[in-house]
């Protein structure tokens, strides 16, 4: 019986604790879930945020691939170092709890004890693995790369232990406190040298002694650079290896070095002449300073090529090495043999196209070097030419056959042949397209795809723009989401070959759709101002059209340094999480810089009283920049720029007969600017500026206070629309003018105040704006200033403007650059009474006021032209229809402009280039008196530096038509030097 | 071990221990966890669970074996990180098959395979990407290694003269019998020092950090 109980005993003592260990591991899968609780670092939360990110839902079985596609989400916000997901069963149900742990990064971090190497030398390690601010979790991997460093270094023992200590001063992330023990320093061992470079040279050179501190870093970086210096000396073939062995007793590292000098490296020429310079680019082994047979090998390829492209039909290189007294002499043979140029080119069997039609594909023309590569290039172009017509099945056979010789080089012993070139064209039969269908497009129709084919009924059958069209049709699926899909053409011919019927066959495949859309590393910028820039929203087909789209308006808004968007593919095949990482540009910016003027400039001088003569001045400016960004988050910014330039002054005769002259600050800027992106919710930006200035023109200098308040929508990325209001005053000053030649607006307003509205629309498709190689800039610009809205006159200005630059084929990348500038303004004409000297009404022959009507437009407003950004052949502003220059020279300004442009700019050598250029214009004093006969040219030169920024430039202007002005011929030539393109 | 129970004890004792039992069905269960990140990839608990229950992953023998699972798990995303690098091919469907029927067999003698979905945490279309990845990994790893660890005539002749006995007990007597069998061993041996050798510097170079210690829950 006893034993009986005791069995029994057992029996529930062996269930209990089984079921206990059942219990203890068992999942509730399949539980229903009856509530949700986040924990972060202990603390129960309610963050909406968090909360989408959660799979698991209440009210649905629990299922542990939600829970482990939630801490996949949670992770990918890089917020957190640890997610945890408990199930908690009690009387209230289960209750699915996720455990956050914060991710703290280090605050600060502190060395202590023997560092062995600077303290800045092992901070700057972990910086460059870990970043500014690692992880207090990653301070494991600090040690072991703080280990690794000083080993690295010599020393081998290096103990490393870090520890965090609660920063509870200042609160926030913990200090990292490194202790380090570096050990002694490993020393160099014993030094065994073997090669042909002495023991004592060798270690010299590499400053490398027995029983000192042993530094790997440094002592591979001293073998590379004594290799360097071997290979630059002519020995292309040194070689230096080093091997380092610890010694028996840990204490030391025996070093084991094989040198070999190598010979010193000549390369010759022989046989027949190359230019210096091609010799040098194409066999660059001193340059390069290696001679390895692969060098060599393509040494001699691009040699024969070369020749090739010079004509020479049959060239043979060929290279050898020969040792003599340590020196390895390469000899390079050539051979060029005949030269041969193109005969004549007849064409035949080009039924459908003309021979001039043709021209522009036939790339051998007569009289020319015959280069094979050529004959290539010529029947694909043609090739092409007839395919994109229809003529899929053309055929082009091009032969060749010896013509006449054409006798002997001048001085050269080599004969030029002449080769006649054959064009054979086999039109064949012209395809064009017959019915165009779609199979298995479920998702997107048949119209929807048939809008974006190239290639159309009725239109001729082009191959390649079959591609490009499955390739659209792809981009179609790709943007709702059907990364996976597939698109086939299959084009089938009709029996005579004259139309082809295309059929697209689409595998769709799954659509896949946003997820989540998390955003990470965004500490200052708000959620909101990242969000409003994405175009991949979560629920939506995930396009591929709008994950760059958003990148790029991210990387527009100017806050970040990068900008990465990755899918996270997770759960099911259909679901991605879009990860957006951001990494925030500093939010204060600080610019200060320098730079010269240089021009020539129009000054009276007390020598010649009452004339003016050109002097070249040289003006030196600097500015100061302080711009702080992304205010509140929303990226408002603010930005404060003062400039100021160093000028000559005019001559001032003092009453005791003396000269003033001297240098001032006579140029000066201060504009404060706040910008506030999407005014309102819409895509408008919004900028309040607010500018004090001083400015030098050629016949008055001005100061002006304004302010103002635009309004600019980017309606495309390349079209912008702005309006803007502006309200400013300005003062002339040191007004040069002959007193009779004063305009009467400039008389009765020498200071005036102006409030005016203006439109502008531009198109700007230049590839960089310092510098284009590409693309068009067109801008229109209106403005109205009126006395209703605050001003005391009012005008009209209109101002077109259009600059276009293209590449010019070939190889050098030359540029072409043209632009057209027309100004017109008008004033509204208002009746002033005439004052005296003590500001009397004058009053006429009838004893009534004298009334003047000034329509004319303010001095500060009007047109000039003449410079180094409009008419180079011209000094600053001097260039203007007689009307609008007095009798001493000084120009007046107009209400007409217009400036021509015409530049060729190309590569010199480095970042050296050279332009040349014909500017062309006018300004006239009234729209009426636009004469285009009265256009005036100037032609010239110049070179440009390509600094790091931007073109610094040097040109020499040469008026066509030097006339006289003020008494005087106008300079010739003009010398300008600038920063930036003209235009 | 006997235990010593008073006459008259044993039903208190198992009511307590009754009690314990319902007492630890209340008490919280670790449903998943962070266990590794390799460069940004999250590896978890149910990743590990699953590996090992569906038999997709061989562990090393010896030690934890969810700390010896994981470790496996690691060295498997960094080499999945190479393999997408140089964007190695997808396999062809029919070896994805192959390998997913012998999971599904594999997890079928012990139970019902959609129930071990389930419950690991894995899902079908999840379980797919894993072979698939497998298998683009074994093509990489053989692009990368196997030219390299194929053995020259003398170095099999030399490998058979030192595995002579083995190949002896194992009926193959001559080395005309064992020589392709020692090809064989000699390849897939330099293979596996060549792989470890490169995952070793992998491990180095990555940014991985291990969350999970064996006495951690």
């Amino acid at each position: 019986m006893r034993t009986a109980r005791r069995r029994a005993a057992c029996a529930i003592l062996s269930w209990a604790l089984a079921a206990a260990r059942v219990s203890a591991q068992a999942l509730p899968v399949g539980q229903t879930v009856a509530a949700i609780a986040i924990d972060l670092d202990g603390r129960a939360i309610d963050d909406p945020a968090l909360l989408k990110l959660i799979d698991t839902r209440v009210g649905q079985p629990l299922a542990p691939s939600d829970a482990r596609e939630s801490i996949v989400h949670l992770m990918g916000l890089g917020r957190f170092e640890d997610v945890r997901v408990r199930a908690l069963d009690d009387e209230r149900g289960l209750t699915v709890r996720y455990e956050l742990r914060s991710l703290r990064t280090v605050k600060a971090i502190e060395f202590k004890g023997h560092l062995g190497l600077s303290e800045r030398e092992l901070r700057d390690a972990v910086l460059a693995r870990f970043g500014s601010s690692p992880p207090a979790g990653r301070a494991a991997d600090i040690a072991l790369v703080l280990r690794d460093v000083l080993g690295q270094r010599g020393f081998r023992q290096a103990s490393v232990t870090p520890q965090q200590v609660p920063d509870e001063a200042r609160g926030g992330g913990p200090v990292l406190v490194v202790e380090v023990d570096s050990g002694a320093r490993t020393l160099v061992g014993r030094i065994d040298v073997q090669g042909t470079i002495a023991r004592e040279t060798l270690l010299d050179e590499l400053d490398l002694r027995t029983g000192e501190p042993y530094d790997a870093s440094a002592l591979f970086q001293r073998v590379e650079r004594y290799s360097r210096k071997l290979k630059s000396g002519g020995h292309s073939r040194a070689t230096l290896e080093l091997l380092p062995r610890p010694s028996d007793d840990g204490q030391a590292v025996d070093l084991a070095i094989r040198a070999d000098r190598g010979p010193v490296v000549r390369v010759e020429f022989q046989g027949d002449a190359v230019p210096r310079a091609v010799r040098d680019e194409l066999v660059p082994i001193e340059r390069e300073g290696s001679a390895d047979q692969d060098l060599l090998e393509d040494s001699k390829r691009r040699l024969e090529r070369y020749l090739r492209f010079q004509g020479y039909r049959d060239p043979r290189v060929s290279f050898s090495s020969r040792l003599d007294d340590n020196q390895l002499t390469i000899v390079f043979d050539v051979h060029r043999g005949p030269r041969v140029r193109v005969g004549s080119v007849p064409v035949s069997g080009n039924q459908s196209l003309l021979l001039a039609e043709l021209e522009p594909s036939i790339l051998v023309r007569s009289g020319d070097p015959f280069v094979d590569a050529q004959l290539d290039a010529t029947k694909r172009a043609l090739e092409d030419q007839y395919q994109r017509l229809g003529f899929s099945d053309i055929r082009v056979t091009i032969g060749t056959s010896a013509g006449a010789s054409g006798g002997t080089e001048s001085g050269k012993a080599a004969a030029t042949q002449q080769v006649d070139v054959r064009i054979a064209i086999e039109e064949r039969i012209r395809t064009t397209v017959g019915r165009i269908a779609f199979d298995r497009n479920d998702a997107v129709p048949d119209s929807v795809l048939r809008e974006v084919m190239g290639l159309r009924p009725g239109v001729p059958f082009y191959r390649p723009q079959l591609k490009v069209d499955v390739e659209n049709v792809l981009l179609q699926y790709r943007n709702r989401g059907y990364q996976l899909a597939a698109v086939d053409a299959g084009p089938v011919f009709s029996d005579d070959r004259r139309t082809v019927d295309i059929t697209f066959l689409i595998r769709e495949g799954p659509q896949i759709f946003v997820d989540h859309v998390l955003i990470v590393g965004n500490a200052r910028t708000s959620t909101e101002t990242i969000e409003r820039q994405l175009m991949v929203k979560s629920g939506q087909p995930l396009s591929l059209t709008a994950v760059l789209e958003s990148r790029r308006r991210l990387a527009a808004l100017g806050l970040f340094r990068r900008v990465e968007i990755t899918e996270l593919q997770h759960g099911t095949e259909t679901n991605r999480d879009i990860l957006v990482t951001v990494e925030e540009a500093p939010v204060t910016s600080i610019g200060v810089g320098g730079g010269v003027e240089g021009g020539e400039v129009l000054r009276r001088t007390t020598e010649d009283p009452g004339r003016a003569s050109e002097h070249f001045e040289l003006a030196p400016r600097g500015f100061f920049e302080i711009g702080r960004r992304n205010l509140w988050g929303k990226n408002r910014s603010v930005n404060l720029y003062t400039r100021v330039s160093v000028r000559q002054q005019s001559d001032v005769l003092l009453p005791e007969g003396q000269t003033k002259r001297g240098l001032g600050f006579r140029e000066y800027r201060v504009l404060g600017t706040f910008r506030e992106p999407d005014v309102f919710g819409t895509n408008i930006d919004a900028l309040v500026t607010g500018a004090l200035e001083q400015a030098v023109r050629s016949s008055f200098n001005f100061s002006r206070r304004s302010a103002r308040v635009e309004l600019a929508e980017r309606v495309t990325p390349r079209v912008s629309v702005i309006g803007r209001y502006s309200f400013d005053r300005t003062r002339l000053f040191e007004e040069q003018f002959n007193a009779g030649d004063r305009l009467l607006i400039d008389r009765l307003f020498p200071q005036v105040r102006l409030s005016s509205v203006a439109g502008s629309l531009l198109r700007d498709t230049r590839d960089d704006a310092l510098d284009p190689s590409s693309g068009m800039l067109v801008g229109v610009d209106g403005q109205i200033a009126a006395r209703a809205i605050g001003g005391e006159v009012g005008f009209t200005k209109t101002f077109l403007q259009g600059f276009t630059y293209r590449r010019l084929p070939g190889r050098r990348r030359i540029i072409f650059a043209a632009g057209a500038r027309l100004g017109l303004a008008g004033g509204f004409p208002r009746d002033v009474v005439r004052l005296d000297a003590d500001e009397h009404p004058v009053a006429g022959p009838d004893g009534r006021p004298i009334v003047d009507v000034v329509e004319d437009v303010p001095a500060s407003e009007r047109f000039f032209a003449g410079g180094d950004t409009t008419v180079r052949g011209f000094v600053l502003d001097r260039l203007g229809a007689p009307e609008t220059i007095d009798l001493d020279g000084f120009p007046r300004g107009g209400n007409a402009l217009m400036i021509l442009n015409a530049e060729i700019r190309m590569p010199v050598w480095r970042d050296i280039g050279a332009v040349g250029f014909i500017d062309a214009g006018n300004v006239f004093a009234r729209v009426d008196d636009f004469d285009l006969g009265e256009i005036r040219g100037a032609v010239g030169f110049g070179l440009r530096y390509r600094s790091p920024v931007g073109p610094i430039r040097v040109d020499l202007g040469f008026a066509l038509d030097r006339r006289q002005i003020g008494g005087k011929p106008e300079r010739l030539p003009v010398l300008h030097i600038s920063i930036g393109q003209a235009f | 071990m006997m235990i010593a129970i008073r006459r008259g004890c044993a039903p208190g004792l198992s009511l307590w221990l009754f009690a314990c039992v319902v007492a630890a069905q209340t008490r919280d269960v670790l449903l998943d966890r962070v266990l590794a990140i390799v460069s940004g990839e999250v590896i978890t608990l149910s990743d590990v669970r699953a590996a090992t229950t569906l038999g997709l992953v061989t562990p090393r023998a010896g030690g934890d074996p969810t700390a010896r699972a994981l470790s496996t798990l690691i060295e498997r995303q960094l080499m999945l990180g190479e393999a997408n690098r140089y964007a190695a091919p997808d396999p062809p469907s029919g070896a994805v098959e192959r390998r997913l029927e012998e999971v599904r067999q594999h997890v079928s003698s012990t139970g019902d395979v959609e129930v071990t979905l389930r419950r690991t945490g894995m899902t079908a279309g999840r379980l797919r990407d894993f072979i698939r990845d497998d298998l683009r990994v074994d093509s990489y790893l053989d692009q990368r290694f196997g030219g390299a660890a194929q053995p020259t005539e003398e170095e099999v002749a030399a490998y058979y003269r030192a595995h002579q006995s083995q190949f002896a007990q194992e009926g193959l007597a001559r080395f005309e019998q064992a020589s392709a069998l020692a090809r064989d061993r000699l390849r897939d041996e330099r293979r596996q020092v060549l792989v470890a050798d490169w995952l070793e510097r992998l491990r180095r170079r990555a940014d991985i950090r291990e969350l999970y210690l064996p006495s951690s829950s």
